[in-house]
């Protein structure tokens, strides 16, 4: 062996490869055989793919094959250390953004602007229209909010450019006219940016955020300010890391506060009971302090999402409100309480029934679809239960 | 079933290789092509049956050719039923759907039937089956009597989907023997880590650059957004198929099979003829044995040459879809070599090293450009802004957000398209020793790991050539 170091070096590098390389492809397919299962990525924020069901149509389709894959790769060893591994390499090679998500300063987390289909807009906004004209006398209102991208702009990362949000509201407002008030809340957080109003690492507005907003609203509303109590803010919380950090992989050590607004004075607030259509279950509350415990602790407010709530009032008033939203209003809703008798909540996300009937059961006075940016334009549910 | 995804990767492949391994050799290639027919079946449940028709079809008309083989009118007969039916079933799944819906557009009538979608591999397939067909009737390879053996050679998953193009020539001998050995397995393994790099790490990677460029649309690009776009389409195109070519040869060493070489560094090219000759070579020694030999090849008059290469260019246009960019692509890569044939390489010749590059690279981006835009003129839009007539400035945020944040990758991908660093890497280790042995093992079972979190985390882009 010693005339041909050469080959030998040659072959014996060959050699050392194939048991190393291998070696980790036979150990890495035995854990693989492990049916362990796991049904959802708290890492991801989304639903892991189960195991698809064997059939002859499905083979034959290959639809069974492309499932497998999917559940194959969603089921994979060892998931959210490759997840973190990955997000490691990324931010060393320079990247800014996962997930949708950029790294911004402050360690402001800040979601993309999403650019809505013109098509899909246009049915969202003729079906509103439509709605209105169906009562005429009844007042309605657009309150979008802006993402934290568009107002705190000069928190993203160098260079970021994002989709002009300014611009897809304005056509927005424009495309309504007159007939559903336009909630202008820009200008407002706008002169607030210095403060906290969006959360560092969640998707969601500040209560805070939410706060001021609501000071626009009511101006714009024209809600009876004699009503207004006291409002004080309350930290209910300091350890809080919201959905971006999870979906992004950014942030994970980041701990910020929630807040809640409360009046001073006990009674300056009206009682409330909340409850909640489709689980049956009534509280007189409207925040669900369990929450605070879990991943998710925006769900504080009003217990997450829900189809429907009704909340009513000892407001010394006959004002009922319709409002349709998305999670964005679960914090802005404690500010209205002190207005309106009785307060519909639906989330077109989870609601299936339609509208026309709360209207009328109801009697309702006004109504208010609020929602922030992105949803807006992603929102595929309103149509459904505007018809 | 594809290479970078863990079906393959962690259930397939192991288990193929084990049977492999230990079986004895005579049943090793009926291994294999069980192997291949459910790879195939994997990802074409239907398209399965059409491969297995045309083996058996293919595998008589080469019999039957042999027959023949002295009575050349009735070989050239059965050559020219046989190239007519594999041609026509290639031309029926991959213009089909073209054709029909441009008639519809044309015709006052509704036609009810919109032609079939092309079984993944076919033109891969087809090529490499005339290459043993035509070579019988030449008489330059013996016919395959052993079924399995042929229709191995036919649909070995390892180049099946989108090659090598393998003439069958070159593997003749080693169907029927061929070494397998732990050295080979180690150096099929490394191949194999090397290409799944360059597709999951390095193609998607700044694949996803190209992507964020022209999403964007021509109107909304800077200079330096278009020619970082074109840039990042260059690499990603090359780091795609060059990887999927790596993982085929490792795949066919493990094996025990020498796949013939696929690419050369062709970004080192010094002319856009050289930079073909590097790019692809299996189909590109296709074309020249197939088609421009029997055209009369070298040895034809200029204007014959001139004409050969502009038809072998038109077909290669159109061998990527029945689309006018891909026409033009074929015809500007065909006009360039024509050129530099009959009066560039004059100016080539005497240019210095660097600027050889230089002009090679952004005359082969251009041609890129035709090949990835959607219509001819979106292409010309696009190369206006790249030299700035309709460009939002020389430099945006946009083109510069992307640039600073994929700066790294994009400079490793560029890297690598020189060859420098790989040969002294594999310099340094062929030197030998324990040491070597263990840094080498160690650094290609890193860059597995790290293949793998790109391949658990990553986007999944279908390997490009897979629509071709």
């Amino acid at each position: 062996m010693r005339q041909k170091p050469n080959k030998t070096g040659k072959l014996y590098i060959r050699k050392t490869a194939a048991a190393v390389l291998a070696g980790m492809l036979g150990v890495m397919s035995l854990i693989e055989l492990i049916p362990l299962q796991k049904s959802y990525s708290a890492r991801e924020d989304r639903e892991l793919k189960g195991r698809p069901d064997l059939s002859l149509e499905s083979v034959a389709d290959g639809s069974f094959m492309e499932e497998y894959e999917t559940y194959r790769e969603d089921q994979f060893a060892g998931r959210s250390l490759w997840l973190s591994i990955r997000n490691g390499v990324d931010l060393l090679a320079g990247r800014r953004d996962s997930g949708g998500v950029f790294k911004g300063e402050d360690q402001y987390l800040l979601e993309e602007i999403v650019q809505p289909d013109e098509e899909q807009m246009q049915e969202k906004l003729d079906a509103m229209k439509e709605f209105k004209a169906g009562y005429g006398k009844i007042p309605m209102y657009l309150m979008l909010v802006p993402n934290a991208a568009n107002v705190l702009d000069e928190k993203l990362p160098r260079f970021a450019v994002t989709e002009d949000q300014d611009q897809i509201f304005d056509s927005v407002r424009q495309e309504l006219g007159e007939q559903i008030t336009w909630v202008d809340i820009g200008k407002t957080l706008e002169e607030h940016r210095k403060e906290e109003i969006y959360y560092r690492t969640d998707s969601h507005w500040t209560t805070r955020g939410a706060y001021y907003a609501f000071q626009k609203l009511s101006e714009t509303m024209g809600l009876n300010q004699e009503k207004t109590p006291k409002w004080q803010e309350y930290v209910v919380t300091n350890i809080f890391n919201g959905d971006l950090s999870a979906k992004s992989g950014y942030g994970g050590g980041v701990e910020e506060s929630i807040y809640i607004y409360a009046s001073e004075k006990k009674g300056e607030e009206p009682q409330i009971v909340v409850e909640y259509a489709d689980e049956g279950k009534k509280t007189s509350t409207l925040y669900e302090r369990s929450k605070l415990k879990e991943k998710d602790a925006y769900g504080l407010f009003l217990g997450g999402d829900h189809a429907r709530v009704n909340i009513r009032t000892t407001a010394d008033t006959t004002d009922r409100l319709l409002l349709v939203k998305d999670s964005y209003a679960n914090c802005l809703i404690p500010f209205l309480t002190p207005y309106y008798r009785e307060v519909i909540v639906i989330d077109p996300a989870y609601y299936k029934g339609s509208l026309d009937d709360i209207m009328e059961e109801n009697k309702i006075t006004s109504v208010l679809f609020l929602y922030n940016g992105n949803t807006f334009a992603e929102d595929e549910n309103i149509n459904g239960v505007l018809r | 079933m594809l290479f970078d995804s863990v079906v393959f990767l962690f259930s397939f492949l192991p288990a193929v290789l084990l049977l492999y391994y230990l079986l004895p050799g005579m049943l090793k290639n009926a291994v294999l092509l069980l192997a291949s027919l459910v790879f195939y079946a994997w990802g074409e449940p239907t398209g399965i049956l059409i491969l297995i028709v045309s083996v058996i079809f293919n595998y008589i008309c080469g019999l039957g050719i042999a027959d023949r083989i002295k009575d050349r009118r009735r070989a050239r007969f059965i050559l020219r039923v046989c190239l007519a039916v594999n041609l026509g079933a290639l031309g029926f799944f991959k213009y089909g759907r073209t054709v029909l819906t441009g008639l519809g557009a044309v015709l006052p009538v509704d036609i009810p039937y919109q032609g079939e979608v092309l079984p993944i591999g076919m033109t891969f397939y087809t090529f490499q089956i005339l290459s043993y067909i035509i070579d019988v009737y030449w008489g330059n390879v013996k016919v395959q009597k052993n079924f399995i053996d042929f229709a191995l050679y036919a649909a070995m998953f390892p180049k099946l989907l989108a090659g090598p193009v393998v003439r069958y020539i070159s593997i003749e001998k080693q169907l029927g023997t061929r070494q397998v050995t732990v050295g080979k397995l180690g150096e099929g393994m490394m191949c194999l880590v090397r290409g799944l790099a360059k597709k999951v790490i390095l193609a998607d990677t700044v694949g996803m650059v190209y992507t964020k460029v022209v999403s964007s649309g021509t109107g909304q690009m800077s200079v330096l957004g278009a020619w970082l776009g074109c840039a990042a389409f260059a690499l990603m195109i090359y780091y795609d198929f060059s990887g999927y070519s790596d993982m085929a040869a490792g795949l066919g060493k493990m094996a025990g099979f020498d796949f013939p070489k696929n690419f050369d560094y062709p970004y080192i090219a010094g002319s856009t003829t050289e930079f073909w000759y590097r790019w692809h070579t299996s189909v590109g020694a296709w074309f020249r044995e197939y088609v421009y030999h029997p055209l009369g090849g070298g040895e034809a008059d200029e204007g014959r040459q001139v004409r050969n290469i502009l038809l072998i260019w038109l077909l290669v246009g159109l061998y990527h879809g029945l689309t006018w960019n891909y026409v033009v692509w074929g015809l500007y890569c065909g006009l360039l070599m024509v050129a530099e044939k009959l009066f560039l390489w004059r100016v080539v010749d005497r240019m210095p090293g660097f600027l050889g590059h230089i002009y090679s690279i952004v005359l082969v981006m251009i041609g890129w450009v035709f090949f990835f835009s959607p219509g001819v003129g979106d292409a010309f839009a696009y190369i206006g802004t790249m030299f700035g007539a309709g460009a939002r400035g020389l430099a945006d945020d946009r083109g510069m957000y992307l640039l600073v944040t994929n700066l790294a990758w994009l400079i490793l991908a560029a890297l690598g398209t020189i060859p420098f660093f790989h040969k002294t890497y594999v310099n340094i280790m062929d030197e030998g020793g324990k040491g070597r042995a263990v840094v080498n093992a160690a650094l290609y079972g890193l860059l597995f790991i790290l293949c793998m979190v790109y391949l658990i985390t990553g986007e999944h882009v279908p390997f490009l050539y897979l629509s071709f």
